[in-house]
């Protein structure tokens, strides 16, 4: 006790150090504090971030119908099967956390019947007609139907003209008949075959009045079948329906009541979310009940065959989401055991992943092999990334900063305890001697030591809790800088849904952790010294300033002059000298290593912008689906003539082709029909279940290419890329030639040209350079559909990245606008834009369409291009924001209407700013520090020869003098040593540059006015004390 | 006549606890060709008072008059380079000049430089009795005696009349205490130097022409060392 009371009365009887020494224990607390805090901070930031962000990763595959959802592709379910082993493997690698397969699931009840655009085979119908008449030279009958057993709409009791099945059996008139069949602009009676479980069924066209119950329950199956097919809703079994896609981005959102609990998931209750559609439609509510039956569909969807009868009942309705034009009929069931199977459904979409949000890259890693084999994947965090990442970059400068504030709070308690128990080693040896043992002499140490440290931890505290509120602000500052970056249009940070706000609060624990840092580290620090203190210790002779003198005789100098002692004591200092020019060589060259490390930051971020490649899409897919996408203009062209962008490629469906041999060998399935016929129509259904034939103006910046890597595309000798896309005169040529073709009923030789899949060549014996003969069909605005014969040049066969029977043919694309007469003269103005692309109205053409009551095409263009330079990205989404375009999700899997892939870009340039900015803080406070050293090293040199100035005084030099010679000496050395440093960087690489110029002359100034400053003091007075000092 | 008087001075300076009357009327008059002793018990004020001569500071109150001017009115910085010359206990040399440079350092200060300057040093060497090979060597390259040697040249260097010597023998042996004695009693007696040494020493007080002992910042007149006679 009498020792912690010595301890006090020591600290309290010293008031000058004690608060000397308080001051830097406090500022040094405050400064751990403050570390501890924003690293405490940031950690718990991202721990927040962790459980506030959900990743989920789509997978797809990008095959020929990509990006139709409605159709069953093939090639899909092969590249599945291929591939199964690697997909079992991905969902079951360590980053997934979960795997919901995409619905195969149908669900059916009596009384929805949709009238959506998605339906699959609107125009089918199964009818019980009743014959009147019949116009043999129209080949029609007039019916009326008696009785509607499945059509979208009720046609019971209206009248209808039917067209029988050519070559059929002329039916009777007047008569009953049970048929099936589509509504064109008649209803076109066809015969029918279709599965069911299991059982293929063939119905004859027509079903007289009196045929049996089994014949008639024939068609009503078949009718059953189309209302299945049509007026099913898509379901979605999920374990959580809060990370499906839809409602992970936010595409829907629950309107009414609630998602499901963890009970209903486990227990899969018989309860149900619905669309508003479903639930309007229906005239339901929360809590009620819905009646429905589900069907599982292995395989084509719309194929009844696969149609598996699952589970029948009532399903309560708990919740209820918003309308979405995606999601119009869409119902969502609980299953905490969904399907871990892996199987193609209609459209591309196999399933989702539920990831850990920051193993995203090793998902990636792991899943690289299946992305070349045509899947993509869509990683969706919410904004995880966005939020975490200049976080976590933060968490490593606060790690560095709180690890620099430790080292100084061992060095400042160190120097404190040193210090003290230094000035008081002779009272603890004292007090040893007289026979107090050495745990009382610590015990008085540690006392005195914690008198000081204690307060000081609780200044430092409050003043921390003052600060950090401050600190925080600027970290919020900092964090959200990024988060408002200009986002639109960006590939996938739209995906950035939420934001998670810093808006730390500090904790106590914080601040008890700085203070048990400081108490353990005065504790240990004090208890160790005051242990050394306690020791035996040889005395050794202490160094003088002597020991700069030079060793050998000198000649003497015949120097004169005010500046003699100077340049005398520059020359003859050696160990000073050569240590004062070493530290110019090392401050040059750490000032040229430094500013050369931020320039070299700064110019790889340059080349990086220089050299980046940002490509982009835009599509008028869903544009024109979507009203008021494609009324502010004509975008796609705005786009395609800004100064901002190269490498412009449009690329539309044209319609379908049909190969019809190689010239000379055709082999024709039907006649020509005239336009407008029957037959003509028949032609067209024909020709749409035939491959897609596509105009782009550059086959390997098509989306077929562009959205994948590898493929290739091998040119007939001659040809190449570039004259494809020149082809716009030739092309014309051709398709005109085409065009008389459908008159004259033959082919006419053209120069029209086609690049074919390899493998579609192969099959049909066709190589490159033959003409071969084609039959196409494309939808037209004007008469809804065209086909003509057309003969095309095979000049180059590809191998794309996925599977792909698309044809392609040059269609041109005009920068400077649209100038339609010169691509496609045989059709009148008017008609031309449709083989342009389906967005190229301008306000005046569109005006001219509504005119004539005439709706422009909901065909499907897309559109890749290149950024000229990635530094102006920024002005291209204004551009693009200007022109009309979106950057709202508006579509179904082609999210947005136009897409910059930037993602990688942004990322690079984002991480690359934040370490220039990282550098020029930490590089600015290395400066900061550089300047400290070099004052207190300069005040030092010219303490540590005040006795000179001293005896220089007491001789009368003047002080002018004194003042001149020493400043002479150390602006001699410093700035040779500097400019040796400056020379040597240069050898060594390092190029010379203005900032390291500048900082270079600034150390030389601080080192100076250090120097004056400290000669001035050396100059008062007291001075003279020296004089008398002991060596 | 007298050199250097001083009249009534005193000199007090503060610490952070106290103020300490480091001379408290002092009186007392230096004439040339004279060596007088200051002697008295460590803090009596004697060293202060060398250094009140030797313009290093300047009195409390009261004044030190050289030739009749208070020092007061005149530049000090002058005063030390034209009119005092002062030998140090430790020498006070300054260690980057040879010991040639050190000794024309105070006659370049007067404008006096080149080779005649040299060729002084070289005889202020010899007179101090030291060989001239010395000239070009470093002060830490002598021994003590040889060092005190070349400060008493230094200072002999500067063509003052008044010499002040604080302690010289302090950190001498005995023999090169003894010609250090001898060097300042013959720059007394036959240069005609003012020559006042603050000393413990009794070798130097016994052979002193006048012996002042100082007591709590006073003078106590001019006593022997050996009891109280005075000589003057």
């Amino acid at each position: 006790m009498q020792a912690i009371k010595n301890g006090l009365k020591s600290a309290l009887r010293t008031p000058g150090k004690t608060l000397l020494f308080l001051l830097i224990l406090t500022v040094t607390a405050a400064l751990l504090t403050v570390s501890c805090s924003v690293f405490g901070a940031v950690r718990g930031y991202l721990g927040n971030c962790e459980d506030y962000f959900h990743t989920i990763a789509e997978l797809e595959y990008i095959g020929q119908y990509y990006p139709n959802q409605y159709v069953y592709d093939e090639g899909f379910a092969a590249a599945v099967e291929e591939n199964r082993d690697a997909l079992s493997a991905l969902i079951t690698a360590e980053p997934v956390l979960a795997w919901e397969p995409a619905s195969n699931e149908l669900m059916l009840s009596p009384l929805i019947h949709r009238w959506d655009e998605f339906v699959p085979d609107p125009y089918a119908a199964v009818l019980r007609v009743k014959l009147y008449g019949y116009e043999p030279s129209s080949g029609l009958y007039s019916a009326m139907v008696t009785e509607t057993l499945y059509s979208r709409s009720d046609d019971t009791n209206k009248l209808i003209l039917i067209r029988g099945i050519d070559g059929a059996e002329k039916l009777d008139c007047p008569a009953s008949y049970l048929v099936s069949g589509y509504f064109y602009s008649n209803f076109q009676i066809e015969p029918v075959s279709f599965r069911d479980n299991g059982e293929l069924i063939e119905l004859p066209p027509q079903l007289p009045e009196g045929a049996s119950e089994a014949e008639e329950a024939g068609f009503q199956r078949y009718a059953d079948a189309l209302h299945r097919i049509n007026d099913s809703c898509r379901v979605m079994r999920t374990a959580s329906m809060e990370d499906l896609y839809p409602f992970h981005q936010q595409l829907i959102t629950l309107t009414g009541g609630r998602g499901f609990t963890q009970k209903e998931y486990d227990e899969k209750a018989k309860v149900c979310v619905v669309s508003e559609r479903i639930a309007g439609m229906l005239g339901l509510e929360l809590g009620d009940s819905i009646p429905f039956t589900l069907f599982r569909a292995e395989g084509d969807l719309y194929d009844v065959a696969n149609h598996v009868q699952i589970e029948e009942g009532d399903y309560k309705i708990v919740g209820i989401v918003s309308h979405s034009e995606d999601y119009p009929y869409c119902v969502f069931l609980p299953d905490a055991d969904v399907s871990k199977e892996i199987y193609a459904v209609n459209g591309y979409t196999l399933g989702q992943f539920r990831l850990k949000n920051n193993a995203v890259p090793a998902f990636l890693e792991a899943a690289a092999p299946l992305l070349e084999h045509g899947f993509r994947l869509n990683v969706y965090d919410q904004g995880y990334a966005a939020a975490t990442e200049p976080m976590e970059e933060l968490l490593f400068i606060s790690g560095v900063f709180l690890a620099v504030c430790l080292l100084l709070a061992c060095c400042a308690l160190a120097m404190q305890s040193h210090i003290f128990i230094s000035r008081q080693r002779e009272t603890g040896r004292t007090m040893y001697s007289l026979g107090s043992g050495r745990t009382h002499v610590c015990v008085y140490f540690l006392s005195a030591a914690l008198a000081l440290t204690v307060p000081a931890a609780v200044f430092g505290a409050g003043i921390s809790k003052l600060t950090e509120g401050s600190v925080y602000k600027v970290l919020q500052r900092f964090t959200s800088q990024y988060a408002e970056q200009d986002l639109r249009f960006s590939a996938t940070r739209i995906a950035v849904t939420r934001t998670l706000e810093f808006n730390p609060i500090s904790s106590m624990r914080t601040y008890l952790t700085a203070a048990a840092i400081l108490v353990g580290g005065t504790l240990i620090f004090t208890l160790l010294f005051a242990l050394l203190s306690l020791r035996e210790r040889k005395i050794t002779k202490k160094k003088s300033v002597r020991q700069y003198a030079p060793k050998r005789a000198g000649r003497i100098s015949r120097l004169s002059g005010v500046f003699k002692y100077g340049l005398l004591s520059l020359l003859r200092g050696r160990g000073r000298t050569v240590a004062v020019l070493l530290l110019g060589v090392a401050a040059a060259m750490f000032f040229g290593h430094l500013t050369n490390s931020r320039i070299g930051y700064q110019e790889q971020l340059a080349a990086y912008q220089k050299n980046a490649v940002i490509t982009g899409t835009a599509t008028d897919y869903y544009a024109k689906r979507i009203s008021g996408l494609n009324v502010k203009g004509r975008p796609v062209s705005l786009l395609s003539t800004s100064d901002l962008l190269e490498d412009f490629c449009v690329t539309t469906r044209l319609g379908h082709i049909k190969f019809l041999g190689v010239e000379g060998q055709e082999q024709l399935p039907f006649d020509w029909p005239e336009y407008g016929g029957y037959a003509y129509e028949t032609v067209f259904y024909l020709l749409s279940k035939e491959p897609v034939w596509t105009g782009t103006s550059s086959i390997s910046d098509s989306p077929l290419f562009h959205f994948s890597d590898g493929g290739s595309v091998e040119w007939l000798d001659g040809w190449s890329e570039a004259d494809f896309i020149r082809l716009d005169d030739k092309s014309f040529s051709a398709y005109s030639s085409a065009w008389e073709s459908w008159y004259y009923g033959s082919y006419r030789s053209g120069p029209a040209v086609c690049a074919l899949p390899k493998s579609m060549m192969e099959e049909n014996g066709i190589r490159l350079g033959d003409r071969i003969n084609t039959a196409v069909a494309y939808y037209h605005p004007h008469w809804d559909f065209v086909v003509i014969p057309v003969q095309l040049q095979v000049v180059a066969s590809y191998v794309a990245p996925t599977e792909s029977t698309v044809v392609f043919s040059p269609v041109t694309y005009v920068r400077d606008g649209l100038q339609s007469e010169n691509l496609f003269p045989i059709f009148n103005e008017n008609d031309a834009d449709c083989w342009i692309g389906r967005d190229s109205y301008s306000p005046a053409d569109l005006a001219k369409y509504q005119a004539k009551g005439l709706t422009p095409s909901l065909d499907y263009s897309s559109y890749t291009f290149t950024l000229k330079d990635a530094a102006r990205l920024d002005e291209l989404r204004a551009a693009m924001d200007e022109a009309g375009f979106t950057w709202v999700r508006s579509g179904d899997r082609i999210k947005p209407y136009a897409m910059i892939e930037d993602e990688v870009y942004l990322n690079t340039v984002h991480s690359m700013e934040r370490q220039i900015q990282y550098v020029s803080v930490l590089y600015g406070a290395l400066y900061l520090l550089a300047g400290v050293i070099g004052f207190a090293l300069a005040w030092l040199l010219i303490q540590s020869r005040r006795r000179e100035i001293a005896v220089m005084r007491a001789l009368g030099t003047q002080h002018g003098r004194i003042i001149g010679n020493f400043l002479l000496e150390q602006l001699l050395l410093m700035a040779a040593g500097l400019g040796i440093g400056v020379l040597l960087a240069r050898l060594t690489g390092i190029r010379m540059n203005q900032t390291q110029l500048l900082l270079t002359l600034a150390f030389l100034s601080v080192w100076t006015v250090s120097a004056l400053i400290c000669l001035n003091a050396g100059l008062r007075k007291q001075s003279f004390a020296a004089l008398t000092e002991p060596e | 006549m007298a050199i250097l008087e001083v009249k009534n001075v005193t000199f007090q300076y503060r610490n952070k606890y106290q103020t300490v009357n480091a001379l408290n009327g002092v009186d007392c008059a230096f004439e040339e060709g004279k060596l007088y002793a200051l002697v008295g018990k460590s803090g009596s004020g004697k060293s202060t008072l060398l250094s009140l001569m030797a313009g290093l500071m300047l009195p409390t109150s009261g004044e030190i008059c050289f030739e009749g001017k208070p020092t007061s009115q005149i530049n000090l910085n002058r005063y030390r380079r034209e009119n005092a010359a002062v030998i140090y206990q430790s020498f006070r040399l300054l260690p980057l000049l040879t010991v040639s440079e050190n000794v024309t350092y105070p006659m370049e200060l007067r404008g006096f430089k080149g080779k005649p300057a040299r060729e002084k040093a070289e005889e202020l060497i010899q007179r101090v009795g030291l060989p001239a090979t010395v000239l070009p060597r470093f002060p830490d390259m002598l021994s003590g005696g040889e060092q005190q040697r070349v400060a008493v040249a230094r200072a002999m260097s500067m063509d003052t009349k008044l010499l002040l010597a604080d302690e010289p023998t302090g950190n001498l042996d005995t023999e090169n205490s003894r010609r250090i004695i001898e060097l300042l009693l013959k720059l007394a007696h036959e240069d005609g130097y003012c020559v006042i040494v603050v000393t413990h020493d009794l070798d130097i007080a016994a052979r002193a022409d006048l012996v002042y002992r100082m007591r709590d910042g006073k003078l106590q007149g001019g006593y022997d060392d050996a009891g109280c006679e005075q000589r003057a």
